[in-house]
């Protein structure tokens, strides 16, 4: 296990774009050039009371100004520079540069104009599709790694572009982004239901058991506790129940993927997956939650805060979204989540060789509000990367920082400690 | 060429290394185009004619 954390975000000290920091430090060099040799041309051009000799005062007096300032100057760039070191490595810088310029250009390229209604036809002219396919390829089958994980993102970020509309021949989903993974995802789902294939998702969430607990105190012990919604039984979620000045504090634990099927008795299955990543229909698991907030009477007193991973992360940040409950933070573990544009504190804990959260295609922003805990565990599988035991590792580790970011967005979330009313819901799909 | 020219032209180079808002966020814009404002003045006050 690795004992570096790369935390980015959540700190407003230290808040730019990586390009502007790059563009403000080339105009402050650019700056100083020009007073280095306005230094050096200085000793000849003043005149001494009308005769042409240097006036060595003036000179003397301008050079150690200008001296001055350069080296002020020099301290601004140096600053930028560490800011810019110390914010931006590794997989989110090069995820963020394959975002800003390699997709700016291939976004550029009007393939919609090219409707031949044979995917194959079109894709086979199409010079990113086997290039996003490589990418895929390599990315699923490469040992765990951040470049696995670095290909797959690149690869979820131009499959849009490269296989949007009109190539799906049956249906389409209209008011999807068709250069985000999100409208891919609703195309494939109504192609799904236009060959039949669709879930319908009617849940249930039966209260199967309520008993006193504690609020875990650390990161290690919230992940625990989430790592137990998978077990006892399956298809199950917990909600944590805090007594609070206004109301409730309400802490959801939510598992992620149990079943491989597109529909099914377990809500957690695939088929939830693409729905909880497109806004055409709720996702059953999604339905099952609210079901359980619902049972729980949870209303404008009750705040809500949301662990989940994987899908449960998704839906959780579905969940933050849609503003129906008064969601004060949201914890997200291995969950791709960074196309959402959430506005409550986030926690979001990745792997870098973990593929799941490169799967929205994008970057988890870097703002006040949202905080990404980065570590790259040793892993032999990509499932063992994506597994709760090693989040909890990363946890324990999480537990140890002192980063302002990770505490500041934490302190907004202000999650509820001490005495508690577990209660456990059965989800049936 | 003369001095002024190039501490204005140092000045022209200064004024586009100011933060571009929309890109920063919290103290760190405000601190950083204060200090590069500071050294801006200075220079525009080393310059006899402008």
């Amino acid at each position: 296990m690795s004992g570096d954390l790369f935390i980015s975000g959540g700190n407003p000290k230290v808040v730019a774009t990586r390009d502007e920091i790059a563009r403000c430090s080339y105009w402050i060099g650019q700056g100083i050039n020009h007073l280095s040799r306005a230094k050096s041309e200085l000793i000849w051009e003043e005149t001494l009371f009308g005769f042409d000799v240097p006036n060595l005062w003036f000179s003397i007096q301008r050079r150690i100004t200008l001296e001055r300032e350069i080296g002020h100057l020099e301290d601004l760039q140096r600053s930028l520079y560490l800011a810019s070191e110390s914010y931006f490595s590794n997989e989110i810088q090069m995820a963020h540069r394959i975002e800003n310029e390699y997709l700016s250009i291939a976004k550029k390229f009007p393939w919609d104009f090219i409707s031949i209604p044979i995917p194959r036809l079109r894709y086979a002219g199409n010079p990113f599709a086997p290039m996003t396919a490589a990418m895929a390829i390599v990315g699923l089958t490469a040992p765990p790694s951040s470049a696995a994980t670095g290909a797959i993102r690149s690869a979820a970020s131009l499959a849009p572009t490269t296989f949007s509309t009109p190539a799906w021949p049956f249906g389409s989903a209209y008011g999807q982004s068709p250069t985000k993974v999100t409208g891919l995802l609703a195309q494939l789902q109504s192609n799904l239901y236009f060959l039949g294939i669709r879930s319908h998702p009617v849940t249930e969430s039966r209260l199967i058991e309520s008993t006193s607990t504690q609020g875990p105190a650390t990161f290690a012990g919230k992940l625990s506790k989430l790592q137990q919604t998978y077990f006892n039984p399956r298809s199950a979620i917990n909600i944590d129940s805090f007594k609070s000045n206004s109301g409730r504090d309400l802490v959801v634990y939510i598992p992620g993927t149990q079943s491989n099927k597109l529909a099914g008795e377990n809500v957690f299955n695939v088929g939830s997956n693409i729905s909880s990543m497109t806004s055409t229909e709720l996702a059953a698991s999604e339905l099952a939650v609210r079901g359980a907030l619902d049972q729980l009477k949870v209303g404008e007193n009750d705040r809500v805060i949301l662990v989940g991973h994987s899908q449960g992360g998704i839906i959780a940040s579905n969940i933050a979204l849609s503003g129906d409950y008064k969601v004060a933070g949201l914890i997200s573990v291995g969950a791709p989540i960074a196309h959402q544009n959430l506005e409550v504190p986030v926690i979001s804990i990745e792997h870098a060789n973990d593929v799941v959260p490169a799967l929205s295609g994008e970057t988890n922003p870097i703002t006040n509000n949202w905080v990404t805990v980065q570590n790259t565990p040793l892993a032999e599988s990509i499932i063992e990367a994506h597994s709760m035991n090693t989040y909890i590792e990363t946890a324990k580790l999480m537990d140890q920082s002192d980063d302002v970011g990770l505490k500041l967005v934490l302190e907004q979330m202000q999650f509820p400690q001490g005495e508690a009313i577990s209660h456990k819901f059965k989800l049936i799909g | 060429m003369d001095s002024d020219l190039l501490i204005k032209m140092a000045i022209g180079a200064l004024e586009a290394a100011m933060p571009d808002v929309a890109l920063w966020q919290g103290d760190a814009q405000l601190s950083f185009e204060l200090r590069l404002q500071e050294v801006t003045w200075k220079l525009y006050s080393e310059i006899h004619e402008w």
